[in-house]
C-alpha cells in the first residue's frame, strides 16, 4: 500500500508541474496569438489602401480621360469653326 | 492655315483633318481660342507630361507600400521563430503525457481506465487546442499575404510603364553626368583636371562603378569612324539627329525601325537632354548606343554597321547639298528663311503655298529655335523638310525641286 501511495504522490507531482509549465506556457502562446492577430490585421490594413490607391488611379485616370475627351471635342468644335469661316472667306472673295 | 490643303467642312470630311489635328494644338489663332482648362490639358498631352504626376504620385505610394510591407515581413519571421519554440514545448507535453501514462500503468491501471484521467484528457485538450488555434492565425495571415501580393501586382502593372521610364531616366542621367565630368576635365586648367579627377575617383569608390564602364569615344570605335567619314565632325540638335536618324531607318532598314527607331520625346525626358541641344554626331551615336542599350540586348554588330552607314550617308548629304548650289553657303536668320521661303511660293508656286508654307510663330515653337538664331542654308532646308514631314506626307520630288530652285534663286 505505501508503495502505491509512492507511486500515487509522485503522478499528482508530475501533474502538478504539468499544469504549471502549461500556465507559463499560456503566456509566451498569447504574446504570439497576439502578434500573428497584429499582424493580420496590418495586412488587411495595408490592402485596403492599396485598394484605395488603385480605385483612386481608375478614377483619377478616368477623369482625366474625361478632361481630355471634353478637350478633344472643344477643339473639334474650333476646327469646324475656323474652317467654316475659312470657307465664308472663300465663298465671299469668289463672290 | 497652310496645314490645310482644302477647307473641309463634313463631319466625315473632318476625319480626314484628324491626323493634322496635331497641329492645331499649337495653332495661334486655334489655340488661343481655347479654353484654360483644355490648353492647359492640349500642351500636357503634346508635351508628353499628361499623367505623369499621377504616375507619380503612385510610385510614390508602392514605395512606402513596400517598407510597410517589409516592416510586417520581419515582425512575421520573429513570430514564427516564437511558434517554432512554442511547437518544441507542447511536444514536451505530449512526451510528459506518455510518460504520465507509464506511471499509472505501473499503478497497474487498464489502459481504458488511464484515457479517461483527468489530467490526461486536460493535456491532449490543450496541445491540440493550442496547435490548431496557432495554425488558423497563421493561416489567415497567409490569406492576407496572398491578396497583398495580387494587388501589389495589380497595382504594379497599371505603373510599370512609369516606373521603367524613370528607372531608364536615372540610369540615363546618372551616364551622362559621367560623360559630362569627362569633357569638363579636357577643358579645364590643371588644377581643375586635378580636382575633377579627384571628385570623379572618389565617386567611383563610392558608387561601385567599375572604370571599364565609363566607355570613351574611342573605346566604342567612333574615333575611328569619325576620322573615316568625316572631314570635320558635323554638329546637330539633338530633335533633328533623332529624325535624321528615324528618317535613314525607315528609308534603309524599316523592318529594323521598331526595335532602333527612338521617339525623340521619350529620349529627351530620359536623358534629360534639350532637344535643341547641339551633339557632335559620335556624342549622339554613342548617347544613342547607350540609350537602346538601356531597353533591351542590343546586336552590337547591326547597330555599329548602321551607325556606319548613317554616318557616311549624312557626310555625303551634306556635302552634295553644299556643293551643288552655293560656292559660299549663305546664312540667314530664322524669321528672314522663312518669310524668304514663303515669299518664293507665294510668287513661283502659289498652289502649293497652303501646303508647304510656313507660319514662323508655329515653326519656332515647334523646334524650340528662336526666330532671329541664324542659320546656313543646307541647315534650315533640312529642317523646313522634317517639320512638313512631321504632318503631313510630303511629295520627296516635289519639296526637292522646290528647294534646289529656291537655293539657286537665294544664290543669285
Amino acid at each position: 500500500m505505501s508503495n502505491n501511495d509512492d507511486k500515487e504522490k509522485e503522478i499528482k507531482e508530475y501533474e502538478e508541474e504539468i499544469k504549471s509549465l502549461m500556465a507559463e506556457n499560456d503566456k509566451e502562446m498569447n504574446e504570439v496569438i497576439e502578434s500573428y492577430r497584429k499582424i493580420n490585421e496590418g495586412y488587411k490594413n495595408l490592402n485596403e489602401e492599396i485598394d484605395k490607391t488603385i480605385n483612386d488611379f481608375d478614377k483619377t485616370a478616368g477623369e482625366l480621360d474625361k478632361m481630355d475627351q471634353e478637350a478633344e471635342k472643344e477643339l473639334d468644335d474650333l476646327i469646324l469653326e475656323n474652317i467654316n469661316e475659312e470657307v465664308a472667306e472663300e465663298e465671299e472673295e469668289e463672290e | 492655315m497652310p496645314n490645310y490643303e482644302k477647307p473641309k467642312t463634313s463631319p466625315e470630311e473632318l476625319k480626314e483633318v484628324e491626323e493634322k489635328k496635331v497641329i492645331s494644338y499649337d495653332s495661334k489663332s486655334i489655340f488661343e481660342k481655347m479654353s484654360d482648362k483644355a490648353k492647359k490639358i492640349a500642351s500636357a498631352v503634346y508635351e508628353g507630361v499628361y499623367q505623369m504626376p499621377v504616375a507619380n504620385r503612385i510610385v510614390g505610394k508602392i514605395e512606402s507600400f513596400n517598407k510597410e510591407k517589409a516592416r510586417w515581413e520581419q515582425l512575421l519571421q520573429e513570430t514564427e521563430l516564437r511558434h517554432q519554440n512554442i511547437e518544441q514545448r507542447l511536444k514536451e507535453l505530449e512526451d510528459k503525457k506518455t510518460h504520465l501514462e507509464e506511471l499509472y500503468k505501473k499503478m497497474g491501471w487498464s489502459e481504458r481506465k488511464i484515457k479517461h484521467v483527468e489530467s490526461t484528457k486536460e493535456i491532449e485538450k490543450y496541445v491540440t487546442g493550442k496547435r490548431k488555434q496557432l495554425h488558423l492565425e497563421r493561416e489567415s495571415i497567409e490569406k492576407e499575404i496572398l491578396k497583398n501580393q495580387k494587388k501589389i501586382s495589380k497595382l504594379e502593372t497599371k505603373v510599370n510603364p512609369y516606373l521603367d521610364k524613370k528607372q531608364a531616366f536615372v540610369r540615363v542621367t546618372e551616364r551622362q553626368k559621367i560623360d559630362y565630368k569627362v569633357k569638363k576635365r579636357e577643358r579645364g586648367t590643371k588644377e581643375e583636371e586635378t580636382r575633377e579627377e579627384e571628385i570623379r575617383e572618389e565617386e567611383i569608390r563610392e558608387e561601385g562603378i567599375e572604370e571599364e564602364e565609363v566607355e570613351t569615344e574611342e573605346k566604342l570605335g567612333m574615333e575611328e569612324e569619325k576620322e573615316k567619314v568625316f572631314e570635320k565632325e558635323p554638329e546637330f540638335a539633338l530633335k533633328e539627329v533623332i529624325n535624321k536618324w528615324n528618317n535613314y531607318l525607315k528609308e534603309e532598314h524599316s523592318d529594323a525601325f521598331k526595335t532602333y527607331g527612338i521617339d525623340e520625346l521619350i529620349f529627351a525626358k530620359e536623358s534629360g537632354l534639350k532637344l535643341d541641344k547641339n551633339f557632335k554626331i559620335s556624342e549622339w551615336n554613342r548617347l544613342m548606343k547607350e540609350y537602346l542599350n538601356l531597353y533591351q540586348q542590343v546586336d552590337e554588330e547591326k547597330i555599329n554597321n548602321f551607325i556606319k552607314d548613317f554616318n557616311k550617308k549624312l557626310s555625303l548629304g551634306m556635302e552634295e547639298e553644299k556643293e551643288k548650289v552655293f560656292e559660299k553657303e549663305p546664312e540667314f536668320a530664322l524669321k528672314e528663311v522663312i518669310n524668304k521661303w514663303n515669299n518664293y511660293l507665294k510668287e513661283e508656286h502659289s498652289d502649293a503655298f497652303k501646303t508647304y508654307g510656313i507660319d514662323e510663330l508655329i515653326f519656332a515653337k515647334e523646334s524650340g529655335l528662336k526666330l532671329d538664331k541664324n542659320f546656313k542654308i543646307s541647315e534650315w532646308n533640312r529642317l523646313m523638310k522634317e517639320y512638313l514631314n512631321l504632318y503631313q506626307q510630303v511629295d520627296e520630288e516635289k519639296i526637292n525641286n522646290f528647294i534646289k530652285d529656291f537655293n539657286k534663286k537665294l544664290s543669285k
